[in-house]
């Protein structure tokens, strides 16, 4: 067993073992997907089948001709809305756990190399909250509403809060899922202002070459200023070519590409990781000491 | 700002044999960081291309070279520990291949007790080389001990 770990310690240091590396880890995502697949479809067909099936024969008023058993049906409002909000942010959080290529092999290699340069990796998973708070303050506004608490005898205050009501419903949608895909993820504190993502990358469909089996590392520094300030973009740029870093992400859809805030970016392999990972956190250390030093004059 | 030797030569006409070569004062002060500022970027280039190799062969020259400042015996461990290497395993490849190109010797005192050093007497150039490192190169171990200052700062 020892033995076995010991092999699985060594996978990135030998070109012959790369292969071997890449199809472990891609088979380990395959698996996690698989686990996932029943999941995400069973959310699917439950929210269709309520939303198709079951939902319009509640619907059916107390005088309609046949159904009047199913009066006693209330909150609705406040039942779509939770029914919906839930599977929707289940699904990107579901789809988000299959766009991170993040493997329990990967994570542990990963780790091992930050705990030994003295920093600890967390997982954020800062939707999960907002989700919850947010979507705990619309369903009790829909409860309110329901249960008449919340009234507007005007229509011009009735026309407002309902599109109040609107505007905050889809927010509070919008937001976790946005923060799922631009903030959760793995992630490493440097020190209070400043931290480091780090999202793993390699193909999934079949490769032939070698060269194709390439298991990258993207690490990327947090938002440390706007690119519109001419002095601070000039000092960012110094730093990245002093230290080699890309100054763009390159991948085909990057949110960093869009973003108005700069942000240090650099590349690695497992073998490298560590080295690299060193470089950026340097680079921020350097940017720390040079505001520090343009400050105090 | 990186300078070229290009640059550099034309700057202070070093090709220009009919005139002397004199410098005073700042001109002396700006040769001598000019100077280093080369040396300082060909470190940085060996210290890139050997994060490249997969092999850590550059990286084990480099860490040798480092080492051998002091006077110390070095062992396989030190290379390690200045690496930041978890374990001695990843560098064997490393130091049986240099081994063989003959850049370094290795002297096996016991099984697990060995010496090495950089096979100056083979490789002239490892002089220059270990003069540039020794000054110039930060180890990713000494990397390592710079950014916990930094995160333990205030």
């Amino acid at each position: 067993m020892e033995e076995d770990n010991n092999l699985r310690k060594i996978d990135f240091e030998y070109g012959e073992e790369d292969s071997y590396s890449y199809n472990k880890i891609k088979k380990e995502y395959l698996k996690k997907t698989i686990k996932f697949f029943p999941f995400l479809s069973g959310l699917l067909i439950i929210t269709a089948i309520y939303f198709t099936l079951i939902y319009p024969i509640l619907l059916i008023p107390e005088d309609g001709i046949t159904i009047t058993w199913l009066t006693p049906y209330s909150f609705n409002l406040t039942i779509n809305w939770t029914v919906f909000s839930l599977s929707a942010f289940l699904f990107f959080y579901l789809i988000k756990i299959l766009i991170m290529r993040i493997t329990p092999f990967l994570k542990e290699q990963i780790r091992n190399d930050i705990n030994a340069l003295g920093f600890i990796i967390k997982e954020k998973r800062k939707s999960v909250i907002f989700f919850v708070i947010l979507n705990s303050i619309s369903v009790l506004l829909l409860l309110l509403i329901e249960l008449d608490i919340i009234y507007f005898n005007t229509l011009a205050l009735n026309t407002l809060f309902k599109g109040f009501l609107i505007t905050y419903l889809f927010l509070s949608m919008l937001i976790p899922i946005l923060l799922r895909f631009s903030y959760d993820g793995l992630s490493v504190t440097l020190k209070d202002k400043y931290n480091v993502s780090i999202k793993p990358y390699y193909k999934i469909r079949r490769v032939k070459t070698k060269d194709s089996q390439l298991i990258g590392i993207f690490i990327t520094s947090n938002k440390i200023a706007s690119k519109f300030n001419k002095n601070k973009k000039s000092l960012y740029t110094q730093i990245a070519k002093s230290r080699w870093l890309p100054r763009k992400r390159k991948s085909i859809i990057s949110k960093y590409r869009l973003s108005p805030f700069l942000r240090f970016h650099e590349f690695s392999t497992p073998v490298n990781f560590q080295k690299q990972f060193l470089n950026l956190a340097l680079a921020l250390q350097d940017w720390d000491l040079h505001l520090e030093k343009i400050n105090s004059f | 700002m990186t300078i070229s030797y290009e640059d550099f030569i034309q700057k202070y006409q070093l090709d220009d044999f009919k005139k002397g070569f004199e410098l005073r004062g700042h001109e002396k002060i700006n040769f001598y960081n000019e100077l280093n500022e080369i040396f300082k970027n060909i470190c940085k280039i060996f210290d890139k291309l050997t994060t490249i190799a997969s092999l850590r062969g550059g990286q084990v020259l480099m860490s040798l070279a480092k080492l051998q400042k002091s006077d110390a015996v070095i062992n396989k461990t030190d290379v390690k520990s200045s690496l930041n290497i978890d374990r001695l395993e990843k560098l064997m490849h490393a130091f049986d291949y240099l081994e063989q190109q003959n850049y370094i010797k290795i002297e096996r005192k016991s099984q697990k007790f060995h010496i090495i050093k950089l096979n100056i007497d083979d490789n002239p150039d490892f002089i220059l080389f270990q003069e540039i490192i020794q000054k110039f190169w930060n180890s990713p171990q000494e990397e390592k001990e710079k950014t916990r200052k930094w995160r333990d700062s205030k």
